[in-house]
């Protein structure tokens, strides 16, 4: 049963300015991950620096500042002993976000995919000295608004692409429908 | 001419990518965004001008040629950031912003004649 009956049938603003919005959120949220895959930089990602550097660094934090425990222990013993697959999965997972995000491809999944990423970085850095918790919860919270509002209908590819997976016959056109 | 859906946003990949040439003025946070320095400045200037005229044209195949090309420099900046070889001079973000109007220029030209 919904809370509020009548607010429930009540649809999203369809406006051109709320797409217009929804779409520079997306943009926006594409541009940061694009700055963040800037300073991961292989091959080491800041292993081999002395003091430690860069992503290794950060994701050290999860050990020396611990979130969650069980988190703190799979980041010390998988994570740190295996970094260079480690940093490389995260350039390219990152990329990948800011890339796909950037022109609203499949935008269901990566609105998803950066949820996750967020989470993990989260994990890593939330009491470490000098982070601001908020950054994490409204990059969390941006997120979800891409997933709830399928953002990449909004001046996206999505919205280019949709009309013809829709006539795809098979699993294939409707599991894009899906992640879009 | 510019008529077809898929031209037109053939037309603002090209556009972003032109546009994406002032982040060469920026240095360090906040603005700079993304690593546009050397080579690259030049390749999103050449290849976003002809996704322009690609979709100017509405000319499929030089829709997916030029998102083929964008692709495979973000391919060659992948392999080459943070090594002392780095002929686009750019890092993970030029890999990034290459991968997505690599993939949108090749989803665009793709999708085209069904448009």
């Amino acid at each position: 049963m919904a809370l509020v009956p009548d607010m429930a049938v009540e649809p999203l603003d369809g406006s051109r300015l709320a797409r217009a919005l929804v779409a520079f959120l997306r943009v926006g949220v594409a541009l940061l991950w694009i700055q963040n895959a800037g300073w991961k930089t292989p091959p080491d990602f800041g292993a081999d620096a002395d003091p430690p550097a860069g992503l290794f660094k950060f994701t050290s934090f999860a050990v020396e500042h611990p979130v969650f425990p069980p988190y703190a222990w799979l980041v010390e013993h998988v994570v740190l002993p295996n970094f260079t697959f480690f940093g490389w999965t995260v350039l390219l997972v990152e990329a990948a976000l800011g890339a796909f995000l950037l022109v609203g491809l499949i935008t269901r999944l990566w609105a998803a995919v950066g949820m996750a990423q967020t989470l993990a970085i989260t994990l890593s850095v939330l009491n470490a000295p000098h982070e601001w918790h908020w950054s994490y919860f409204l990059m969390l919270l941006a997120h979800l608004v891409l997933l709830g509002t399928g953002a990449g209908r909004a001046g996206g590819l999505d919205g280019l692409l949709r009309p013809i997976w829709r006539e795809w016959p098979g699993w294939r056109g409707r599991l894009l429908l899906r992640l879009s | 001419m510019t008529g077809n859906r898929f031209d037109r946003a053939a037309i603002v990949l090209g556009a972003g990518a032109m546009v994406s040439a002032v982040l060469a003025f920026t240095t360090g946070d906040p603005w700079a965004l993304a690593r546009i320095r050397g080579a690259t400045v030049a390749l999103v200037l050449v290849l976003g001008a002809v996704a322009i005229v690609a979709g100017w044209r509405g000319s499929r195949a030089l829709m997916l040629t030029t998102g083929a090309a964008v692709l495979a420099a973000a391919v060659l900046q992948l392999i080459q950031a943070g090594r002392a070889t780095n002929w686009l001079s750019g890092n993970g973000s030029t890999v990034a912003l290459l991968l997505g109007l690599g993939i949108g220029l090749l989803a665009v030209g793709a999708a085209r004649h069904r448009g």
